[in-house]
């Protein structure tokens, strides 16, 4: 019996250590991603603290998460690789510093520790709004600035912080270039007028999903656009037969979506089954490659997303964009996988002309050179992006997301047209399933 | 209205064909099984895998996923749970950290990333209505899965010796039942089930490590339900949340129909907690 238990104990002990090691498997991603950053900072011992720039990078290195977290890194990594070889902001070299968050637990500690132990002068990040929303917090009451380049969720920038400034996309600007696409390209190629359009909005129940779908009803009523319904479910309900039926009753010409993958995939495969399919299908960020695996290029085809800027845009429209997939071909041996990663390396390069500028991490001084910046929208960073940031929320109201369309089994760019790349169009309306 | 009926059998069918394996547990050897998403999930995975690899249409993959779950659902009974059979919160620790294991191997795997197949399969149209054949078959294969585990239950030698030892294991244990040889067949039977259930998902759904969540918490509100331990109970009571779903879902609003179960839910504990088909006194905690 005494046997028999000790042997239990030590399972019990070998089956909630190999838990433990698999829930860790984050931190040993961080820490072995982390060698070329220790590299960069040996690279650097003769140099003092104030002769670098450290900038922690807060990102899911683990969790299900993990692979964006890592991706989105990348756009971080090699504008500092740019920076570095061009000798540094005003002879500064920077140095990134991994924060690995899953959570807004994570988050609060991993900021901690980044401001108090490895003492950076700035935040980036965030794939992961949560992370983003819990990690100021922290960087506030430390007075360290928060540069969001990614995160997408509203309610980053409306804490009231005057240490955060998102330079990236918000719901503003994706609900923005989704109407405004609409009014442009979308009406026009049915040979309708807006006002004669009947549209219903799904999106997931969240704030991500919902501060989407509400801009866009809202921007859809001003048009004189009729909105049949607008219709919030939860990303991870097992069916989604009902919000199939309730969308389709009025027969809309349109349905926009906001969204995750998952039921992404489920809800256009109960369209499918069902047999219904309007004119116009355009979702939020659904241009990803696992809507391909999961429903076929002949399903996908036409659906529209509003997605984060694509590497097929004009070199006009967005310059440098050609020799960022290049770089990042030589430095990972890869094409590069997700918009993400371009939508942090041009806002990291925002961030260093300011810097450059300022020449201090200080975070007012930031600010106001922020807050001066007129960029007009394309033709300087390659992202797209112009800078115009809100007094208010510090948001960038010029980070504009691109209109794509599937085609063919590819993602290509439609809109906006100085965005396009040759004579690439819409083409509407989708055929049946 | 027919469509949203229709509708909401089909997704009964897929609660109760995830839930017969959490009955045949928690009614029979009264484990709260927390991995039982996770093992759900483990059989989506094996199963995509195997169809992946092997290139072989996905329904034939039962052939190997349904074996091997029960192996795996025999070993963790034989070498895990059965060492916290008389410590209920060792139990929960114990399925619990099977759930982190499990998902987080998941993880490590896959580094996340979403997997499904897109088969595409044919639809039937009944009036109005139209339901695809991934769901019909989940629909008639959850009915003959009951069908199939009452006859086995009532007519089989070890089917009457799981029913015995549900009722009561230490008069089973008397009349000369071994229960160290009943607890793993009956675990395995319901991670073989499990198994029938993540191959027949496989075309609907796409695979995550977390995938088992969405499944989960409804297939808990379903045993108790239709009442521990109870077949018949799940079918019923699979039906009837498919269905309090869909009409929720589409009368009210999608993002309210899981409230409505929830309550169904407490309300079951509260005012029947026997369930629907349970024997009174069997949800106290192993009857005797």
């Amino acid at each position: 019996m005494v046997l028999k238990k000790t042997r239990w104990k030590i399972i019990t002990f070998f089956l909630l250590s190999v838990a433990l090691l698999f829930i860790g498997c984050g931190s040993n991603t961080t820490s072995s991603s982390q060698e070329p950053q220790e590299q960069q900072t040996s690279d650097d011992s003769n140099a003092s603290a104030d002769d670098v720039i450290k900038i922690g990078v807060i990102q899911p290195f683990s969790g299900p998460n993990a692979k964006a977290g890592e991706e989105t890194y990348k756009g971080n990594e090699l504008a500092v690789d740019e920076i570095n070889a061009d000798g540094g902001i005003n002879g500064k070299k920077v140095v990134l510093v991994k924060g690995d968050a899953t959570n807004a637990q994570q988050a609060i500690s991993e900021v901690e520790r980044l401001i108090t132990e490895e003492k950076v002068d700035i935040l980036t990040g965030t794939y992961l709004s949560a992370v983003a929303y819990a990690g100021t917090q922290v960087a506030f009451k430390n007075n360290v600035l928060w540069w969001e380049t990614n995160a997408l969720a509203p309610d980053i920038t409306q804490q009231g912080y005057d240490n955060v400034i998102r330079i990236g996309m918000n719901d503003n600007t994706i609900a923005s270039v989704a109407i405004n696409a609409i009014k442009d390209v979308v009406a026009p190629a049915l040979g309708k007028d807006v006002s004669d359009l009947k549209v219903v909005i799904v999106h997931e129940q969240n704030i991500y999903g919902t501060s989407i779908g509400q801009k866009e009803e809202e921007q859809l009523t001003a048009l004189g656009t009729t909105v049949l319904n607008r219709i919030p479910y939860d990303p991870a309900a097992a069916d989604l037969t009902d919000v199939v039926n309730k969308a389709r009753e009025g027969n809309p010409d349109i349905l926009l979506r906001t969204g995750y993958i998952n039921d992404g995939i489920l809800l256009y495969k109960t369209m499918r089954e069902l047999g219904w399919k309007p004119s116009v299908i355009m979702g939020v960020s659904d241009e990803s490659t696992y809507l391909l695996e999961g429903l076929g290029a002949e399903t996908l085809e036409g659906i529209l997303s509003i997605c984060y800027p694509q590497y097929d845009m004009s070199e006009n429209y967005a310059p440098g964009v050609r020799d960022f997939v290049q770089k990042y071909k030589e430095k990972y041996n890869t094409d590069p996988i997700m918009p993400q990663t371009l939508v942090s390396y041009g806002g990291t390069k925002i961030l260093f002309d300011i810097l450059k500028e300022v020449d201090s991490t200080d975070v007012q001084k930031i600010r106001e050179k922020a807050l001066q910046m007129d960029v007009p929208i394309g033709g300087t960073y390659p992202t797209g992006f112009g800078v115009k940031l809100d007094p208010k929320t510090l948001d960038n109201t010029r980070a504009y997301p691109v209109l794509a369309q599937w085609q063919d089994g590819k993602v290509v760019t439609i809109y906006p047209k100085e965005a396009v790349e040759g004579d690439k169009g819409i083409k509407l309306p989708l055929a049946g399933w | 209205m027919t469509q949203i009926i229709l509708s909401g059998l089909l997704l009964g069918g897929i609660y109760s064909i995830v839930s017969y394996g959490l009955t045949l547990v928690f009614g029979v050897i009264r484990i709260i099984n927390f991995a039982h998403g996770s093992l759900l999930m483990v059989g989506m995975f094996f199963a995509y895998y195997l169809t992946k690899t092997l290139n072989i249409n996905v329904y034939l993959t039962l052939l190997i996923v349904v074996p091997c779950m029960f192996l795996f659902g025999y070993v963790i009974q034989k070498y895990l749970i059965s060492h916290v059979l008389n410590e209920p919160i060792m139990q929960l620790f114990l399925t619990f950290g099977l759930l982190l294991l499990l998902e987080n191997v998941a993880l490590a795997i896959t580094r996340g990333d979403y997997f499904s197949l897109n088969l595409n399969m044919s639809t039937v149209k009944i009036g109005d209505a139209v339901m695809d054949w991934a769901r019909m078959i989940i629909f008639l294969a959850s009915i003959l899965i009951a069908v199939i585990l009452m006859v086995f239950l009532h007519f089989t030698n070890i089917g009457i010796k799981i029913r015995a030892v549900s009722q009561n294991r230490y008069a089973a244990k008397l009349i000369g039942i071994k229960l160290e040889r009943i607890y793993p067949l009956t675990f395995g039977l319901g991670c073989a089930v499990l198994g029938i259930a993540s191959v027949l998902l496989v075309p609907v759904y796409t695979i995550f490590p977390h995938v088992g969540f969405s499944f989960v918490i409804v297939a808990f509100a379903v045993v108790v339900l239709g009442g521990l331990g109870s077949i018949p109970g799940v079918l019923v009571g699979g039906m009837i949340i498919g269905l309090l779903e869909s009409l929720t879902g589409y009368l009210l609003s999608p993002d309210l129909k899981q409230l409505t179960w929830y309550i169904i839910f407490i309300a079951v504990l509260l005012f029947k907690p026997a369930g629907i088909f349970g024997v009174v006194g069997s949800e106290e905690v192993g009857l005797k």
